[in-house]
């Protein structure tokens, strides 16, 4: 009973001093990023073994900005590449300085908050992709929903001759 | 220190306590008449045995989280409850509350704003129904809370971190609507002060089933419920009245 009445007191204590008790959850990532993945014409993963650049690009007025988000990395089978806060943006593969595809891709942005702590992040819904190509087949929406869940967006066709495989 | 500390409020408890049973909450002095002891034992058994269903009401008023406001916190959090008494054992209880929530985070300047009542149903048991010798009781319970609220939320304006920071996007939503349900299990305490003012605490662990989201955001704090997360603890400190009828 002596030791009852002393847990009481204590609690009487921890009742005003922590009322609630709660774990904020921040996520790992706070930035949401487009991801493409390499397919062949059968679905099968594969890498592009050469020199690969990135360039994201974005109208802005009258002028064009540019930013440079792969710089000549080998062995890439999937890409993971920011979306622009306008409604719009592009995406220049450089296939080791000899050929190039441009991916366009528009979305609408989805300002998001989650919690206090954690600030803002900008989530995306792809309305729409197009490319050209030179050297990949074809682009498929797989997710249009750009979140920080890494989930795969986007799967970019590539045909490989049969002698390649 | 401890020793003298916990003897000092079990002596106060006690002393406060003592023949303050006549608190309307079905304990009740009488003249004890000169009987046999046999049949006595047999009428106290009776006595213990048979518990008439109504037991009596009470009012409750949580005040730790009115003290925490007080303290500075950027969360008021107050609720009253009525309580039943039945057989003693039984402990319905409807709880309304009123939660308020602005807050501001210095760091990265996001303004979350939300004002609500909010509404529990649950029941608890008294687990030392056969001990009414003792000055009060302590239970276990459940809850089903729910909260229908709308917030504003506001941040700086955000500019493209990646391509050049030319595109700026402002962050402001107002009258954002959201409800949320949740679980909670008690456990707390009722201890009998003076006459039929009571106080008591309790511990209460929660858990969310539900919350409304919104496309641009998902509410920080739900009414009733506390911070936004999967599960909250917390601790409340009520004060009670127990209603002379």
């Amino acid at each position: 009973m002596r030791k009852l009445s002393a847990i009481f007191g204590f609690m009487l204590l921890s009742a005003f001093f922590f009322p609630a008790c709660e774990v904020e959850n921040c996520p790992p990532n706070a930035l949401a990023f487009a991801h493409f993945s390499f397919v062949d014409q059968y679905g099968r993963a594969v890498a592009y073994t050469d020199t690969l650049t990135v360039i994201g690009q974005i109208d802005s007025g009258d002028s064009t900005i540019n930013d440079t988000l792969i710089n000549r990395d080998t062995e890439v089978s999937e890409l993971t590449l920011p979306l622009s806060y306008g409604d719009q943006t592009r995406f220049i593969l450089s296939y080791n300085g000899r050929s190039r595809d441009v991916i366009t891709v528009s979305h609408r942005n989805i300002p998001y908050f989650m919690n206090l702590d954690c600030g803002t992040m900008m989530f995306y819904e792809v309305t729409g992709a197009e490319s050209t190509t030179r050297m990949l087949d074809s682009l498929v929406i797989t997710n249009p929903n750009i979140d920080n869940n890494e989930k795969e967006n986007f799967k970019i066709y590539f045909t490989i001759a049969a002698d390649a495989e | 220190m401890r020793k003298k500390i916990s003897r000092y409020t079990l002596r106060l408890l006690l002393t406060l306590s003592s023949g303050l049973f006549c608190a309307g909450s079905g304990w009740s002095q009488e003249v004890h008449k000169a009987v046999p002891a046999q049949k006595k034992a047999e009428m106290q058994k009776e006595a213990e045995e048979y518990v008439p269903l109504y037991q009596g009401l009470s009012l409750e008023w949580e005040i730790a989280g009115l003290g925490s406001y007080l303290l500075g916190s950027d969360i008021l959090n107050s609720e009253i409850a009525l309580r039943a008494n039945l057989k003693n054992r039984f402990l319905p209880v409807v709880e309304v509350g009123y939660g308020k929530a602005d807050a501001i985070n210095d760091g990265n300047d996001l303004h979350y704003k939300t004002s609500s009542p909010y509404f529990r149903i649950g029941i608890d048991y008294n687990i030392f129904h056969k001990k009414t010798h003792l000055p009060g009781y302590i239970y276990a319970g459940l809850r089903y809370g729910m909260s229908s609220f709308s917030y504003d939320v506001s941040g700086p304006d955000m500019a493209d971190p990646n391509y050049g920071e030319v595109n700026v996007t402002p962050y402001s939503y107002s009258g954002v609507k959201s409800n949320a349900k949740w679980l909670e299990g008690v456990f707390g305490l009722k201890v009998k002060i003076y006459k039929g003012f009571c106080m008591g605490w309790s511990v209460r662990y929660k858990m969310r089933m539900s919350v409304k989201e919104h496309e641009n955001s998902v509410p920080w704090y739900v009414p009733g419920f506390g911070k936004n997360a999967g599960s909250s603890f917390n601790l409340m400190y009520n004060l009670i009245y127990n209603l002379p009828f």
